[in-house]
């Protein structure tokens, strides 16, 4: 399909232009509200007591000093759990208990305490006497899937997920890509390239500020209240929808602003059900929260990958692709299968011209901690381990990376099968406009010597360029429904769950909306996010924000105006379409100095309600394509990143500072970073992280800050009425993979490892 | 176990604490960290308790006119201590905002805003020292504050615009 309705861009009053957020004065003030700055009445502290083993049967518990600590309001193990909390499940498929006699990763709970302050849990955690029987425990999901390996769930044989009807929500999610004749298109292959790659640093997103939620149970009407650091009010309520606690729970969540989230801090999952169990066992409220360490060690960790596929390709174009995607979920993942069918089909948006696929995926289960959604979901962790597969056909076939993405990647009339194993035919977009641009600005052309080739060397060290691209078809994700309300003197509130989380979406929606009514940005207000008090709203994830919740309230909006305008028509004695309205005034499009307020029109005591909403699509995918130029010392094997070019096409910007931060975004949250130092290190004797806090886990500090170059373009697809799409998710995608091909370039040898440390250069260089 | 008394000037006001035996009620003990005593008995949340381990500097407040990181100082080694967090910037009669808060919304340096704070506090802390300090010098005076929503760019646009004007 063709671009159906190329405008040249818009002069907006609001869109496209910076306006400071609401909260902007409370943040630099330091009033800004965070979880942990409101103050609880009444309020029980709760914390897991967790395994020393990473593999173990408890042989026998005994709590009772610990239940006769003065302030301990409850001790909770396999033992004496409630029978009612025995359908609080983790995973997909709901498998995990949330306690069990068998431990399966260091951290997994063996109590779940709740006392008057977290020191006294901590207390009591000491006071718990446990003898164990040590298991045989498996950290390699290959090793794992051996016939022989330890069983970590009697449930599943080979330590692999089930993945047969894995669903979310109403969609059945994408387990494979099988379509085409695989071994003709291989027969007539004029190259062949790939292999096996991984990317199983088992990093983490890390906002600062560390995941927690508030619960407490009304006793009358049997519902959970729940204050969570997530990023959408709809993820924490989920559990009950998608089988992991019973179907008739309701859990009502509410945020303050989150102290980052970056994809990670969204369900809370395993917080939410001990927080429920607890709340409900103590008829208090209770605080769940983890600390640094915990977040380090036992919160959602990025999924490990491994791929072993090779690909076909003739003439510049990948034809056809088989292998196995393996993903290593650690002892379990919410998402699960989800984020390797929306893995499966990004696949298909960056190799959007293959005819042949055979494409398999397999989740093993480890006894490391578990993973779930990070920023990039499916996408890091696919094109991490994809690319320099890819880049290995691409070599042989000797084909510059920025020709190949061009040629390859996803534009208007290109067929692909989503995450919900349904046919979609890309509209509207096409970046190689953008890929071409980015390019030029980051100055391909001269720093491209070809395959293996350093674009200049200065004695030991050697300079490299890299190239990756990612999109994504999420930004359509999920339905969003909002209500913009206008009042009689002339303020707006729109009823919308929106959080902050840093993506600035509260003040996005705000300024659409008053750019759709013509008023000042101030006159507009958004609802505090909570998932009962809003129309129902899915909530930021996926950059799809923009678009859906973008256009939701759009349509409220203009639901809203249609209203006013028809009352307005009839006090002005002309037609609907000849009213016009500025900053709470209505008038005539030939009078404007003949105004009327909206209070004119709008009786007293009541308002003008608008509806509006989005279904789910996933035709119009995103884009976002890094280069990076390196630096590698071959006598020392360090890695310097000297600069990097982001390129993207956001159709419209809405505002230009919070655009730049999300591309920005990219290099931290576990994202870009990955490919040069980031990784948890894992000491597989003990099956115990190395690297749990702030120092031994390396972040780019504000010192080490490499020159970032951004290429914007706004190509104005009609795909809404601000034509505009969110990028924040994908920003860094493709980091890693652009920074492990100019490592390659820069040291002459083939390097498929992550991240460039200096064990790793030298390793490759044959001097490890 | 023997109390001690001791003062404190926060924010331009002063604060007699008694440390000591933590076993009577208002008495701060002498494990009591400064960032928990301005947070939950002054109600000062500005600075954040996130890391607890002096890592991440978002309870960095200015004491004596250095920024430091309140998680790993022990409000009871704070006797005579002149200490300002980022409730105490801005001008308390007329409420006009420090240069650098100001800075910091007119460039949008922040995003989830729960390490800006800290990162004001270090910012604020060199230019009063250093007025005009240069690029790398404004990199290293927040090398130890952790933001991952990476909004360090703007950030330096912020700082570096009130270093120009010598504010």
């Amino acid at each position: 399909m063709e671009k159906t309705d190329m405008i040249d861009k818009k002069e907006y009053r609001h869109i496209g232009k910076y306006v400071p957020r609401k909260d902007a004065r409370d943040i630099v003030t330091g009033k800004c509200v965070y979880l942990e700055d409101h103050k609880f009445d009444n309020l029980l502290y709760a914390r897991v007591i967790g395994s020393p083993y990473a593999h173990a049967m408890i042989k026998k518990i005994d709590t009772s000093k610990a239940e006769a600590l003065p302030g301990v309001a409850a001790v909770v193990t396999y033992k004496n759990q409630p029978e009612w909390s025995k359908r609080f499940l983790q995973g997909t498929p709901p498998t995990k208990p949330l306690l069990s006699q068998q431990v399966r990763m260091v951290g997994d709970p063996i109590a779940l305490v709740a006392a008057e302050t977290e020191d006294l849990c901590r207390q009591a955690g000491r006071l718990i006497e446990v003898e164990y029987e040590q298991l045989a425990a498996v950290f390699d999901p290959m090793k794992a899937m051996e016939p022989d390996a330890p069983r970590i769930y009697h449930e599943f044989e080979t330590n692999r997920w089930p993945k047969d009807d894995v669903a979310f929500g109403d969609e059945r999610m994408l387990a494979s890509v099988e379509r085409g004749d695989v071994d003709k298109e291989f027969a007539e292959a004029d190259f062949i390239g790939g292999g096996v790659c991984g990317f199983e640093t088992r990093t983490v997103p890390l906002a600062p500020e560390p995941p927690s939620v508030v619960i407490e149970y009304d006793e009358r009407t049997g519902m959970y209240h729940e204050w969570a650091t997530s990023q959408g009010c709809h993820q924490p309520a989920m559990p009950p929808d998608v089988g992991r606690m019973p179907h008739e729970i309701v859990i009502q969540v509410k945020t303050f602003n989150v102290g980052g989230s970056y994809g990670n801090k969204q369900e809370l999952t395993a917080q939410t059900m001990y927080a429920c169990m607890l709340c409900r066992l103590t008829h208090r409220p209770v605080k769940f929260a983890y600390n640094k360490e915990d977040q380090f060690l036992l919160f959602e960790f990025r999924l490990g990958s491994r791929m072993d596929i090779e690909f076909a390709m003739k003439d510049g174009i990948v034809t056809a692709v088989r292998g196995d995607w393996y993903a290593d979920c650690g002892t379990v993942d919410d998402a699960s299968y989800c984020i390797t069918a929306v893995g499966l089909g990004e696949m298909q948006l960056a190799l959007a011209k293959c005819r042949a696929w055979d494409v398999d995926t397999v989740m093993a289960i480890t006894n490391r901690a578990y993973s779930g959604t990070v920023r990039g979901f499916g996408g890091q962790e696919l094109k991490s381990a994809m690319m320099p597969l890819v880049a290995d056909a691409m070599m042989k076939a000797d084909i510059d990376p920025i020709e190949f993405y061009k040629n390859n990647f996803v534009c208007a009339g290109d067929r692909y099968m989503w995450r919900d194993c349904i046919w979609y035919t890309c509209h509207e977009v096409d970046y190689r406009q953008t890929i071409d641009d980015a390019a030029a600005s980051f100055g391909w052309k001269d720093k491209w010597k070809g395959w293996l080739k350093p674009t200049r060397v200065n004695g030991s060290k050697r300079v490299g360029v890299g190239a990756s691209i990612h999109g994504n078809g999420d930004v359509g994700e999920d339905s969003s429904e909002a209500i913009v309300q206008l009042r009689m003197k002339g303020h707006v509130v729109i009823h919308c769950c929106a959080v902050e989380s840093g993506q600035g979406q509260r003040m996005a929606i705000e300024k659409m909306v008053a750019e759709v009514l013509n008023v000042d940005v101030n006159m507009v207000h958004v609802t505090p996010p909570s998932d009962w008090d809003n129309p129902e709203e899915f909530g930021l994830c996926g950059s799809r924000g923009t678009l859906t919740m973008g256009t939701a309230v759009t349509r409220a909006a203009e639901d809203a105006k249609r209203q006013l305008f028809a009352l307005a028509a009839e006090k002005l004695c002309i037609s609907p379409e000849q009213v016009r309205t500025e900053d709470g005034f209505l008038f005539a499009y030939n009078k404007p100095e003949d105004k009327i307020p909206w209070a004119a029109v709008i009786p007293y005591t009541t308002d003008i309600t608008g509806k509006g909403n989005w279904k789910a699509r996933y035709n119009a995918p995103n884009c976002v394509i890094n280069l990076a130029e390196v630096e590698v010392d071959v006598d020392t094997g360090e890695t310097r990143m000297l600069n990097m070019t982001i390129g993207t096409d956001v159709g419209q910007i809405i505002d230009p500072k919070a655009c730049e931060m999300q591309l920005q975004g990219g290099i931290g949250s576990a994202a870009i970073d990955t490919g040069l130092f980031e990784e948890h290190i894992l000491d597989e004797y003990t099956g115990r992280f190395v690297t749990g806090n702030l120092i031994d886990y390396k972040w780019r500090p504000f010192n080490d800050f490499p020159p970032l170059d951004l290429v914007i373009n706004e190509s104005q697809p009609n795909i809404s009425r601000f034509r505009a799409v969110g990028v924040g998710e994908i920003s860094g995608a493709a980091g890693a993979a652009a920074i492990q091909m100019a490592v390659q370039n820069a040291i002459g040898k083939e390097y498929r490892t992550y991240p460039a440390t200096p064990n790793n250069i030298l390793k490759a260089l044959g001097k490890g | 176990m023997e109390n001690k008394t001791i003062t404190l000037t926060v924010n331009g006001k002063k604060y007699v604490f008694m440390t000591g035996d933590d076993s009577v009620e208002g008495v701060i003990p002498n494990s009591e960290v400064l960032v928990k005593t301005l947070r939950e008995r002054l109600n000062l949340t500005g600075a954040k308790d996130a890391c607890e381990e002096g890592a991440c500097g978002c309870c960095t407040v200015i004491m004596n006119g250095d920024a430091v990181t309140s998680c790993m100082i022990l409000t009871v080694d704070c006797d005579g201590a002149e200490i300002t967090t980022v409730e105490g910037l801005a001008d308390p009669k007329t409420g006009a905002l420090d240069p650098l808060q100001q800075a910091f919304i007119d460039k949008y340096a922040f995003q989830c805003g729960y390490c800006t704070p800290g990162i004001i506090m270090s910012a604020r802390a060199l230019l009063d020292k250093n007025p005009h300090p240069t690029k790398e010098e404004i990199g290293e005076a927040l090398a130890g504050n952790f933001c991952r929503c990476i909004s360090h760019y703007h950030v330096f646009e912020a700082v570096e615009q009130v270093a120009a004007e010598g504010r």
